[in-house]
């Protein structure tokens, strides 16, 4: 892959389908650094790495009817409400593209009008927890029934990794639930599949994030069966990595 | 007719729908010939199109046009002035303006966009080259239209 100009991503906010409403993002991680100079430093500085965080920053144009950021601004959102559960991909339209996977708590919120403009909007959030460097195992599609994700290879965790996987349910029609499991297996057929994470079974739109720790020795592929029952389409993406 | 071809055509639309004036043409292309006075949608000179506006795979594009009014000075100067200044008024008592009747939401496809007269300029005499040169009273309505790019 060469340098490129960004024209599309895949932004997935708890079951919103954000990039349609986004120009600008901005995902930031940074880590403390401690000064740990001592004598026999050699007279150059020398640091150890404290507590690392994550930021998000979304900004673009605001809808106020039916799935928008607008239905993320609302007041409780400030104040202790249920973290947003995010996975941001790059292009984010097929199966392995690269997807950061991550929960954070919204810390601002704004929106901008001026007279004959485009209304605007913009977000900040603070991570709660890990940052998790992933693939999509499901680009944002309609399903109308249960099924097999593609296949794809994955490097696997070590004992002191985990297995980290996104859901985000977009759009349901009808009643019914879906449950995604994620799986992996030591070859691409998938013929010893074992299941290593379940989500909760959404009966409506919404986003988790889920993980496994430990190492999953030999194993070098992985997918999402998603099981629906009742729903005659659901829409969704979900993504998974380790860190 | 393609996407643009279909904005262009409801901006006309809504403009002939409004009922301006009975004697006002409404052209969404620059016609061959045309009895004034008249209205003609055009992409704008400078952007025409602002194709990512934002990411994603349903992503916001703004199309810019300007809705050119074209007003005979046959009579007088200032009978074509008071026209274009009828046509440029704006308000619930204003039957002929222009504004009130492009600013709307129009249909394109199976998508809706929104449509936003900006403002009016370039109010200027000039000449008309059509089938035969016209001295006119002329002026500029800049649109913006937004829609999502499927």
């Amino acid at each position: 892959m060469a340098v490129y100009t960004q024209t599309t991503m895949a932004i997935a906010v708890n079951d919103l389908q954000a990039a349609g409403f986004v120009n600008q993002l901005e995902l930031a991680a940074t880590a403390e650094t401690k000064e740990i100079t001592t004598f026999a430093s050699a007279g150059f500085r020398q640091y150890a790495v404290g507590l690392a965080t994550f930021g998000i920053s979304l900004s673009g144009y605001q809808d106020q009817v039916g799935p928008s950021p607008a239905t993320l601004f609302t007041p409780s959102s400030l104040s202790g409400g249920t973290p947003d559960v995010f996975t941001i991909s790059v292009p984010g339209t097929t199966v392995a593209d690269p997807a950061f996977i991550g929960t954070a708590i919204e810390t601002t919120q704004s929106e901008m009008a001026q007279i004959g403009e485009v209304a605007q909007w913009s977000g900040s959030w603070a991570g709660t927890g890990r940052l998790v460097k992933g693939q999509l195992l499901h680009p944002a599609a309609a399903r109308a029934s249960t099924g097999n994700g593609t296949t794809t290879t994955f490097t696997t965790p070590t004992a002191t990794q985990s297995l980290w996987a996104s859901f985000h349910v977009h759009s349901v029609t009808g009643t019914g639930t879906i449950t995604f499991t994620v799986q992996t297996d030591d070859n691409s057929g998938m013929t010893s599949a074992v299941t290593r994470i379940t989500s909760t079974a959404f009966a409506a739109v919404g986003g988790e994030v889920r993980s496994l720790a430990g190492a999953l020795a030999g194993e070098t592929h992985i997918r999402v069966v998603y099981t629906i029952s009742g729903f005659s389409s659901v829409t969704f993406t979900v993504a998974a990595g380790v860190a | 007719m393609s996407q643009l071809s279909d904005i262009r055509h409801a901006v006309a639309e809504r403009i002939r729908a409004a009922g301006i004036d009975s004697s006002v043409n409404v052209f969404a292309y620059a016609p061959k010939d045309a009895r004034l006075p008249a209205v003609v949608v055009e992409p704008a000179p400078d952007t025409y199109i602002e194709y990512h506006g934002t990411f994603g795979a349903v992503r916001v594009q703004s199309v810019n046009l300007v809705v050119r009014i074209f007003v005979p000075m046959e009579n007088s100067p200032q009978s074509a002035g008071e026209l274009i200044d009828e046509y440029l008024s704006s308000g619930t008592a204003e039957s002929s303006s222009l504004a009130d009747a492009i600013t709307g939401v129009v249909a394109v496809g199976d998508d809706t966009a929104d449509v936003f007269a900006e403002r009016a300029e370039n109010f200027t005499r000039a000449t008309l080259e059509l089938a035969q040169t016209t001295p006119v009273m002329t002026c500029a309505i800049p649109v913006r239209v937004v829609l999502n790019r499927s």
